[in-house]
């Protein structure tokens, strides 16, 4: 009998699909914003909402997904005060709201009594537990990241091209800015479904970092990171189950081992061409 | 702007960053078209002018009129140039796709894809700075000197009452520089265009005014030679032929 006749096998395969165009979506503009430590901080520090919405006996996206928002609006104004200031630290007090946002997941955690498989699954990741209801959520939250960014496509890619000059054709750049930052978190909150928190830096930056070595433009690269992220979540999950191993690093190992895959390809077509065209070309003014 | 409306009125600005005194008792005017050199040292104020008058950085004392309005309402008339060294080329898109995002709007214009008028001014800013065979290439394809036409093509995409160009030619040889000034002389003729440089002798070759920025702004003298500039703003600017801008 065919695994999808299993009604947890055809959920699990849909929050893997779910997943995919999440990081497709947002995997770009995490990559060419230079963002992946603002992701990895946001992901860490929904712990903190795991944990109390855990603590107080409610859902954990519930807490995660406010939890998120709130860390990624911080480390956003953060980032900002950096840029203005000069000061150059942003780094270290990033790094801090990653940590602390841990710290207060775990002592929720500490102080809630028993062992609870599900916030488990949450830290560590866990494909297979997801059920209507966590799929309607992750359903939900991927048409939110869809709908924003279609209709916001041109903007977002002028405010992540030269924010200086959009903001100069009167674009609402910090606005525009702090929707971005709760695509990525609520995109992270999807993700923490199917890898756990720890490990959903990795598909934020993995397919892009594929989608980057032959996109031209950004739809393609959001077409590319999509296409790998599939690749890598069904090959991660179909190797777990054979071998029995937990889905979400086998997944991440399966990213990882497409990246060498696309980096070796690309050296490949690019010692068929000769010099690249593209260095060659921009060593002087033509 | 109606004729009596000076393009650019800086009376009296001081600017802090940092706690530091950047630009003191700025006082210059600039009425209409032409080539405007701005000259100085490293850390002499130069960005922060170019900062002033955009709007991006506010004044400390003094006043600001750029186009007859406050920098912050005058900015959407502005095509400002950045350096085309300090601009990310890892950027997938191409340059069709960078000089388009001149034609975004505010307000409900945001997710509206550009008409008809949008695209031709798209193909016809890339024509003017001779790029439309170059369109569709990424940006990561394109030279330096490519690049730094293709960030022009974008301003005059918006088409602007004015033009700001910050070192326009650090990412390009001396050939394509001269090149460059040359096209920068003929949108000169149209409308403003404020050049921040530290190639003199560009500057002294091509310019219609010259500014030197070393804390404070003063104009050089017509048809300085770079050498000249070279020595008023590194050697004695205290010794240089001030007079009072635009009276």
């Amino acid at each position: 009998m065919s695994l999808l006749a299993y009604a947890f096998m055809r959920w699990a395969v849909m929050a893997g699909v779910i997943s995919a165009l999440a990081c497709g979506l947002i995997g770009p503009f995490v990559r060419v914003r230079r963002l992946a430590f603002l992701a990895g901080a946001v992901a860490h520090s929904a712990l903190a909402g795991l944990g109390a919405a855990y603590y107080f006996g409610y859902s954990p996206e519930i807490g995660a997904l406010p939890a998120a928002i709130l860390s990624a609006f911080l480390i956003g104004w953060i980032e900002g005060r950096g840029h203005s200031d000069g000061g150059g630290h942003e780094d270290a007090l990033i790094g801090a709201v990653w940590a602390v946002g841990m710290a207060i997941g775990v002592l929720f955690i500490a102080r809630t009594p028993g062992y609870n498989v599900q916030l488990m699954s949450f830290l560590f990741g866990s494909i297979l537990t997801a059920g209507p209801d966590r799929l309607w959520f992750m359903g939900a939250g991927l048409s939110i990241v869809a709908a924003t960014l279609v209709v916001l496509w041109r903007p977002m890619i002028a405010i992540s091209l030269d924010p200086e000059f959009a903001r100069l054709r009167g674009l609402p750049v910090e606005a525009l800015n702090r929707l971005l930052l709760v695509l990525i978190a609520i995109a992270v909150v999807l993700l923490i479904q199917v890898v756990g928190l720890i490990l959903v830096l990795a598909l934020l930056t993995l397919p892009a970092a594929i989608a980057a070595h032959w996109a031209r433009d950004m739809r393609m690269m959001v077409a590319l990171a999509t296409a790998s992220a599939l690749a890598a979540i069904g090959l991660g999950f179909a190797q777990s189950i054979w071998l029995d191993w937990p889905a979400g690093p086998t997944i991440i190992l399966a990213a990882t081992g497409l990246f060498g895959l696309s980096m070796g390809l690309r050296w490949r077509v690019r010692g068929a061409q000769g010099r690249p065209a593209l260095s060659e070309s921009t060593r002087n003014g033509s | 702007m109606t004729r009596a409306t000076p393009a650019l009125q800086i009376d009296n600005v001081t600017v802090h960053r940092g706690g530091r005194e950047v630009l003191k008792d700025v006082t210059l005017r600039i009425d209409g078209a032409g080539l405007i050199g701005v000259v100085g040292p490293n850390g002499g104020g130069k960005s922060t002018l170019l900062s002033v008058i955009t709007g991006r950085l506010p004044v400390s004392r003094g006043a600001v009129q750029v186009l007859g309005q406050s920098p912050a309402r005058a900015a959407p008339r502005l095509g400002f140039v950045p350096q085309a060294a300090g601009f990310d080329r890892g950027f997938p898109i191409s340059l069709r796709g960078m000089v388009a995002t001149a034609c975004l709007v505010p307000g409900l214009g945001l997710w509206r894809q550009p008409d008809r008028g949008q695209e031709a001014r798209v193909d016809a800013a890339l024509a003017r700075m001779g790029l439309s065979d170059l369109a569709g290439r990424p940006l990561s394809a394109l030279s330096g000197g490519e690049l730094q036409r293709g960030l022009i093509a974008r301003a005059l995409a918006t088409e602007p009452d004015m033009l700001l160009l910050d070192e326009p030619t650090a990412s390009v040889d001396l050939d394509h520089a001269e090149r460059l000034f040359e096209l920068l002389c003929g949108l000169g003729q149209r409308v403003p265009v404020i050049v921040v440089s530290h190639d003199l002798a560009q500057i002294a070759a091509h310019s219609d005014r010259v500014f030197c920025v070393l804390g404070s702004v003063w104009e050089a003298a017509r048809h300085a030679s770079a050498a000249d500039l070279a020595e008023q703003i590194f050697k004695r600017p205290a010794h240089c032929a001030r007079r009072e801008v635009g009276l």
